[in-house]
């Protein structure tokens, strides 16, 4: 795309060519920072919840004044190909010209369609909520996303939809225990329903393991970053920073760390902490894996903030151990996170590791023991400790 | 007359050979990207990146686009 960009700036400085984007993106304002870093300052549609129905990105379209598609992926580049078969020609008005661009719906008059809707009435709903009410409505939009699916579980845009507003819930404030899960396995479903739709798969695997991944997603950022600074401009920001499994690149084989790896508290002794001053989640990537097959976990740990839970940060980094079951492999078993500079601080904190189940493994939930170790504080001024809070890392392994 | 015959049942073979691979690239086209030449794009609003104002690609009518459907992934 920005290969087109470059070989048609005279063609646009000249008002003879327009370009549009349309990004099918979780997080647009990557897009934002994406097209500065480019330099490219055309108008771009936001498209998340794929109300256009792509299986695939990228698509580029020549469509003309009355807006009819006239050519798919004309050669890329190729200006003077374009010029002769598209720019230069004169197009017909089609026989019905299409109607003016549909109202926004007006969600103050908005309301449900009743129980028994279909499910399109539910994801109709649903769209117009998700795209026009913003956070405030993003509640509405998962319940008719979810009302959508109750009237058709194999509706498949239902499904990545309502994954695409749990993940949008889970990136604000207002996010719920289990949203990153939630959309982890709605879109996994989706998938699962239309196997042949990139769009799904690649929200999937932007957050999956290394073995799946096409490319890294998002490791042009930092350089995006670089570049514009050099060139005495302020980077767009990201609402959300990408990390882990959003840089990570492909590779063709899983390795397990070699290195003798020695347990921390192999005892037991550490003190508890029951939740009480740090919560931790834990996501797998896919939540179903088939034998062979590599998973990644994100697990995020958040100081309690109704406790006033702070990280002591004057300590040891916070550490995390995982005893696999026999014949299933791990990264590393022992995993530790920097500190950040601050003595004290209060922000989530997320390690992502992958593990690999055994060629053999039978169908069924696999439950993988896991513990973190860490210094925590009651308060900015009170009293911190060191504890130990088990976990459960928890994938499903199904043969095909 | 022999070769006429045989020429003429190869031309009409190649024209719908032709026409099959035309048809079933048409076809395999729209399987891909779903949307189809000659096909009005849809006129659906979608917020502007820059905005968030409701923008569609009726906005651009009277003009020639290239339109990119794209992530920056």
């Amino acid at each position: 795309m920005p290969g087109w960009h470059d070989a048609t700036k005279e063609l646009q400085d000249a008002g003879k060519l327009q370009m549009v984007g349309i990004i099918q993106e979780q997080h647009p304002d990557r897009a934002r920072l994406f097209m500065q870093w480019k330099k490219m300052g055309w108008p771009i549609l936001v498209d998340s919840y794929n109300l256009l129905d792509v299986p695939v990105v990228p698509i580029t379209l020549a469509i003309d004044e009355y807006g009819v598609i006239r050519q798919i992926n004309p050669p890329r580049g190729d200006v003077d190909l374009l010029e002769r078969t598209f720019l230069s020609q004169t197009f017909e008005p089609p026989a019905s010209l299409a109607g003016e661009r549909l109202a926004v719906p007006d969600l103050s008059a908005l309301r449900p369609p009743p129980r028994s809707g279909n499910v399109e009435a539910w994801k109709a709903y649903g769209d117009a909520l998700a795209v026009w009410g913003g956070a405030v409505r993003r509640d509405d939009a998962i319940g008719a996303y979810a009302a959508a699916i109750r009237s058709d579980a194999d509706d498949a845009m239902a499904q990545f939809r309502l994954a695409v507003a749990y993940r949008m819930r889970y990136d604000s404030d207002a996010r719920r225990d289990g949203d990153f899960n939630k959309a982890i396995e709605h879109w996994a479903n989706a998938l699962e329903i239309d196997p042949n739709q990139y769009i799904f798969r690649r929200r999937i695997q932007q957050y999956g393991p290394r073995l799946d991944k096409p490319y890294s997603f998002y490791d042009w950022v930092n350089t995006a970053r670089a570049e514009v600074e050099a060139r005495g401009e302020v980077p767009s920001p990201l609402v959300v920073e990408p990390r882990g499994a959003e840089f990570a690149h492909p590779t063709e084989s899983f390795t397990p760390s070699e290195a003798p790896e020695a347990e921390p508290d192999p005892r037991g002794r550490v003190l508890r902490d029951e939740s009480q001053f740090i919560t931790i989640e834990t996501i797998a990537v896919p939540p179903v894996i088939e034998p062979g097959a590599t998973a990644r976990f994100h697990i995020v740990f958040r100081p309690v903030e109704e406790n006033l839970s702070h990280w002591n940060n004057e300590a040891e980094e916070l550490a995390f151990w995982i005893d696999p079951p026999r014949g299933w492999e791990v990264e590393h078993r022992y995993l530790t996170l920097p500190l950040p500079p601050e003595v004290v601080s209060q922000e989530a904190r997320v390690l992502e590791v992958e593990v690999r189940a055994p060629e053999r493994s039978r169908s069924g939930s696999v439950t993988i023991p896991a513990y973190a170790l860490y210094y925590v504080c009651e308060d900015v001024n009170g009293v911190c400790m060191y504890r130990r809070q088990d976990v459960e890392l928890q994938v499903a392994v199904r043969r095909r | 007359m022999v070769h006429h015959r045989k020429a003429s049942i190869l031309s009409l073979v190649m024209i719908l050979s032709a026409t099959c691979v035309t048809a079933v690239g048409a076809q395999g086209r729209r399987a891909v990207t779903g949307f189809q030449i000659g096909q009005s794009f849809p006129e659906i609003a979608f917020p502007s990146l820059e905005t968030d104002r409701p923008m569609s690609l009726a906005d651009f009518r009277g003009k020639k686009l290239l339109l990119h459907v794209f992530a920056s992934w």
